[in-house]
């Protein structure tokens, strides 16, 4: 009876350790790293998945796991590589007399199957100020860069994966002049 | 044993009470805040994975508000927004880090216009304003001289006399100082490469060859631009076993490349491909 107890204890003793020990653990965690919830939602570079452009072509195959947040997939995303990426947008992309210069991002998604979609776009002057380009100049590159076939599928561990990519086209008078980053 | 229960009560009050505890803010000194500050900044830092996270973007908006004469703190609330291609956030938040100490951060903020944003105006204004910031002193944003950095905008900008002289300022300099071998490799890479746009293909020549020197010919890009030298110069012979070094070399991903951006002249499998159809040609015409 007396080993009983004393295995009973043990347990219970070990189970209340673990359990004060997770406790700990985030208390100190949450106490060292706590969160401004007000300016800091989210991670930088977020894509609310409800409000973005393109939001309703392709389905991603898990919504909370974004991979390549960190810098996006600069490399690893371009179909083939992104000397073939310009070398497509350049042939396809008619300057309409356009006359906007500045830089214009677009950030968004590649689902696991290499479908893009889930777009911001962000539009500069050349003094890196908010700016409106041509309507038809922005719609023209969104709907070059929303194709599937400049972009790659990317497995992690062999698992295909939801990925964060961004482009940003800079103009000079409706030119592109350079396709970063 | 039967009183081990209250003790385990003890250490989950102890635990709670040892969390809690805090620092009071409004009863430190200017000195206090500064060091706390620092402490909250190399907290966030210890976190690399976590850049751009809530929690440590919390944490370096506490260690800027804390001093906000913490610079490196305000520049890194910024470093985030530049990686992942928000251009518009990551302006307005580095120049509050340059307005906090602009010696460090207008070079600083040259670069990044530079390998970032290709913006060759800004960046080399970026550069020359260091000059007068710091008189004696030569910057070396990301490690390298302001004078490199100024080499490779103007090849930017096509103007391969001044990205020449730049070059050869950067590489006079640290030989003068330290040694030639103390020169970042792909000085001597970019001045053969602007050489040998601007037609001078004798210097370019000897500006690859000392960059395949200090890479021990570990490199595709210089094998790439030597190859292209000896097919301008009729020696289809020797531009084959380049090229064949620089696909090699190529497929062992030994090319210059940056991990955030693709760098001016990056190197493609298609650029060998289609230099080595030309070598292939010469050596069917001879």
């Amino acid at each position: 009876m007396r080993i009983l107890k004393i295995v009973v204890y043990i347990v219970l003793g070990f189970f209340i350790f673990t359990i004060l020990a997770a406790f700990g653990g985030y208390l100190y965690y949450a106490n060292k790293f706590p969160v401004d919830e007000i300016y800091y939602p989210n991670y930088i570079a977020y894509i609310d998945q409800e409000n973005a452009t393109l939001n309703d072509v392709y389905t991603l195959c898990d919504a909370e796991a974004i991979y390549y947040v960190h810098h996006g997939a600069a490399e690893e995303g371009y179909a083939g590589n992104k000397k073939q990426f310009r070398n497509n947008i350049l042939a396809s992309y008619k300057n309409e007399k356009y006359k906007d210069s500045g830089y214009l991002n677009f950030r968004f998604l590649v689902s696991c199957e290499g479908n893009p979609g889930w777009f911001k776009i962000i539009q500069v002057d050349e003094a890196y100020n908010p700016t409106q380009f041509s309507k038809r100049l922005v719609d023209q590159l969104l709907a070059l860069t929303a194709k599937p076939e400049h972009w790659n599928t990317i497995n992690v561990r062999e698992n295909p994966v939801d990925y964060y990519m961004y482009v940003s086209y800079k103009l000079k008078d409706g030119e592109i002049t350079e396709i970063l980053p | 044993m039967e009183k081990l229960p209250k003790y385990y009560l003890s250490l989950l009050l102890l635990a709670t009470l040892f969390i809690s505890c805090g620092n009071d803010i409004s009863k430190m000194t200017a000195e206090e805040r500064k060091q706390q500050s620092l402490a909250l900044y190399q907290e966030a830092e210890s976190l690399h994975i976590g850049q751009g996270s809530p929690a440590i973007m919390t944490k370096l908006q506490e260690a800027a508000a804390m001093d906000p004469t913490n610079c490196d703190a305000v520049r890194e609330l910024s470093v985030a927004y530049l990686k992942r291609g928000m251009i518009d956030e990551w302006k307005p938040k580095f120049d509050k880090a340059v307005a906090c100490n602009p010696k460090i951060w207008v070079p600083w903020r040259g670069y990044l216009y530079l390998q970032f944003y290709r913006d060759y105006e800004k960046a080399i204004a970026d550069f020359n304003a260091s000059d007068t910031l710091t008189l004696n002193f030569k910057d070396a944003p990301q490690g390298q001289s302001v004078d490199y950095w100024r080499g490779i905008a103007y090849l930017g900008l096509i103007d391969y006399e001044t990205s020449v002289a730049y070059f050869d300022e950067y590489i006079e300099t640290i030989t003068a100082e330290t040694g030639e071998d103390w020169a970042e490799p792909t000085a001597f890479l970019y001045k053969g490469i602007a050489l040998f746009k601007d037609n001078q293909l004798t210097e370019s020549e000897k500006a690859i060859d000392t960059y395949l020197k200090y890479t021990r010919g570990v490199t595709a890009d210089g094998h790439y631009y030597k190859a292209a030298l000896l097919l301008k110069n009729g020696y289809c012979e020797a531009a084959r076993k380049s090229i064949l070094l620089a696909t090699s070399n190529f497929e062992a991903e030994n090319f210059y490349k940056h991990d955030y951006t693709e760098v001016l002249h990056q190197l493609y499998a298609e650029d060998i491909q289609s230099l080595s159809i030309q070598i292939d040609n010469c050596l069917t015409i001879k």
